[in-house]
């Protein structure tokens, strides 16, 4: 492929007869597509850039701003090479995807092959009135295999999601859907399995300990006061304002924490608002979002495992997350397995039971074996340990920054007591279950409580391990992983009885 | 569904450990001693490339002015650590290697301390490699890498028509069966 010919047309296509009633053309993304990818990755950059100009001197300002301007015009034309190279054709085959600038891929994907045809927006997609369409294969699992065209008009993404299920029913196109825009997110097919009622949304949102967005919006206002607000005006106000006290103190960290929860409900929202699981066919189809409407489709064959997930402060009032790990799933976000954010305990088994029956148990009812009381020890002193070398730690830099208050040892007594508990908790909750025909349950804790339910012939790889020390108290750790990107795929089960970590290994690696 | 493995815990040192359950599979075979030989060479890229980290740092410490103890205690300690890499640890790890391969499922055991024994169903094996650096070559040794779904896992030091025979046996066991 040295050659490049000017039209874009390949000279190697000869396996498209002239026959062929798609007349296969070599198509290009909408050229809106080199916007919306430079949007994307600047997004990164915005904030820091925001910074840059808002503080500092007048000369760091113009670096600020000439490095922004440099950085868009390189990235813009990188979008745009990249955009040309960027080539799909639909034939009677499949679909065949040419790209890359420096290093060049191929990639056919054949029709029969292929599993699902998403067609999602984000906001972006919205402004710029382009549809990204996905396009998964049955095979899956690997890096690569399903074809994402990042932007297409709606036009055209009615055009080639018509042609390729025209091509996959093999001629009986009679039932095909109108080509207008409509076809883009069909919220009512197949049998609607749950939603997200507003009261659960608010509560999903106030357990979620979502501190992150929060985090970093106070620390933006906090910056903007700080460089926009004259400095006059600060000294006026700390003038006003009484010496802190506790009180104040206290206040303001009550304010701080409400602000952080308002936030981490509305993130929620928007996350996922009209939630909603859905089945079609054989596959589950969950949508979610009120800004950038998201859809992940996960044939249930492809399921791997499924996690229930009680958050340290969902578990006091009975209430779970809900993910299945699925082969080609969990590479693009830890929320992209999502069956639902949040459900009652009780309500689990039936659920599971309507969603992927092959998973369902109760976890309410369920008496997991456990781990020997000689490991209780070992369960509560992994996190004490780990609090020491941070404490050490801490101490060290203490020592290196300043000099060193005695008070500050207090402090690190509640810090082991809570890592005491955190591994009380993690021993009390770790347990197994083998039921019949392979089903398998791990429950274990590192701060939330997860329960993973797979099946022996879901299971890729099994090991057991031992360190020296755990060899003379006959414990051995229990390890597993199911075919998944995300991090629910792997199980793990400290300090078992090695009589029960062997009967594990060999109950989940059983062909 | 048959009774698991009964493995005894005894008080046997690591390799014996290892040889003492009853075992249902195909015998657990050890790797090609040559691999030792390998392992040495490897440790001691290792030695020198943390050797020139080391000097890296030594100077900066040096150029700060920092304590002399600060860099002389943790280079001696880095020095033993280095040369037990070398000259302990590639036969001890030797002896604590294991395979074993039937028609359904591959078994690795390994670990001087740290045992792992690690069970990969042929069924579920993707595809499965042999892998030759310029060292392996000199001594006729090739690492074995089997992937899934799940990543990958190795079996290395294999003399290299064993690992060849072994990659085609295992390629031809799970191709049979074809479910994912």
């Amino acid at each position: 492929m040295r050659k490049r010919c000017a039209t874009g047309s390949l000279s190697w296509r000869t396996f498209v007869t002239m026959s062929d009633p798609l007349a296969a053309r070599v198509h290009r993304l909408h050229p809106i597509w080199i916007v919306y990818s430079a949007i994307k990755s600047l997004r990164a950059l915005i904030f820091p850039l925001v910074i840059m100009l808002f503080s500092g001197g007048n000369a760091f300002q113009w670096f600020g701003i000439g490095t922004g301007l440099l950085i868009t015009v390189a990235i813009v034309g990188y979008r745009t090479l990249i955009w040309n190279r960027f080539t799909y054709e639909i034939t009677a085959r499949g679909i065949h995807v040419r790209s890359g600038v420096v290093s060049r891929q191929e990639r056919f994907l054949p029709t029969e092959r292929i599993q699902t045809i998403d067609l999602n927006e984000d906001v972006i997609h919205r402004l710029l009135k382009v549809v990204a369409i996905k396009i998964e294969s049955a095979a899956g699992s690997g890096s690569g295999a399903d074809i994402v065209l990042e932007a297409v008009s709606q036009a055209d993404a009615a055009r080639i999601r018509h042609d390729l299920l025209r091509l996959k029913t093999t001629g009986s196109s009679a039932d095909d859907p109108s080509p207008a825009e409509h076809v883009i997110i069909r919220e009512d097919e197949g049998e609607l399995l749950g939603t997200l009622p507003f009261r659960r949304l608010v509560v999903a949102g106030a357990t979620s300990g979502r501190v992150g967005p929060a985090l970093g919006l106070i620390f933006a206002g906090l910056q903007f006061a700080d460089d926009l607000v004259p400095l006059r005006f600060w000294d006026h106000v700390l003038e006003e304002t009484p010496d802190p006290t506790v009180e104040i103190i206290a206040a303001l960290l009550l304010i701080g924490a409400l602000l952080a929860w308002s936030f981490a409900i509305i993130s929620t929202f928007l996350t996922y608002g009209n939630f909603e699981l859905r089945r079609i066919d054989n596959r589950l189809q969950a949508t979610y979002g009120l800004l950038e409407r998201r859809r992940v489709t996960i044939p249930t064959a492809r399921i791997q495992a499924i996690s229930v997930t009680e958050g340290i402060m969902r578990q006091p009032f009975g209430l779970a997350t809900i993910r299945a790990e699925s082969a080609g799933y969990g590479k693009e976000s830890a929320e992209s397995g999502i069956l639902m954010p949040l459900l009652p305990l009780v309500e689990v088994s039936a659920f599971l039971q309507r969603a992927c029956p092959e998973f369902a148990i109760d976890p309410t009812t369920m008496s997991l074996n456990t781990p020997p009381v000689r490991a209780r020890r070992r369960y509560l002193l992994a996190p004490v340990w780990g609090a020491l070398v941070l404490i050490v730690i801490a101490i060290l830099l203490a020592i290196v920054i300043g000099p060193l208050s005695s008070n500050w040892a207090v402090a690190a007594i509640p810090v082991f007591v809570i890592a005491g508990i955190m591994g009380w908790m993690n021993y009390r909750d770790s347990g197994w279950y083998i039921g019949s025909s392979g089903l398998l349950v791990i429950r274990s804790r590192s701060i939330d409580r997860n329960t993973t339910i797979t099946r022996g012939r879901r299971i890729q790889q099994s090991t057991l391990t031992e360190n020296p020390f755990q060899r003379r108290a006959g414990l051995a750790s229990f390890h597993a992983a199911v075919a998944s990107g995300g991090a629910g795929g792997r199980i793990s089960l400290a300090h078992l009885d090695k009589d029960d970590a062997t009967s594990l290994l060999h109950v989940s690696a059983r062909p | 569904m048959h009774a698991p493995l009964h493995t005894e815990n005894s008080g046997l040192p690591p390799g014996d450990h290892i040889e003492d359950a009853a075992r249902e599979l195909s015998p657990l075979r050890s790797l090609d001693p040559r691999v030792i030989t390998v392992w040495r060479f490897d440790a001691l890229t290792e030695g020198a490339v943390a050797l020139v980290i080391g000097i890296g740092i030594g100077f900066v410490s040096w150029s700060l002015e920092f304590p002399d103890w600060l860099i002389v205690v943790p280079a001696l300690f880095a020095l033993i650590l280095a040369t037990a890499n070398v000259i302990i640890v590639p036969s001890r790890r030797w002896r604590s290697w294991r395979y074993a391969v039937d028609e359904s499922v591959i078994e690795l055991r390994h670990g001087i301390w740290w045992q792992t024994w690690t069970r990969v169903p042929m069924a579920r094996v993707q595809h499965v490699d042999t892998r030759q650096g310029p060292i392996d070559r000199r001594y006729g040794v090739a690492i074995l890498v089997l992937y899934t779904a799940a990543g990958s896992r190795q079996i290395p030091g294999l003399a290299r028509s064993d690992a060849e025979a072994l990659r085609d046996r295992i390629a031809e066991l799970a191709n049979i069966r074809d479910d994912v």
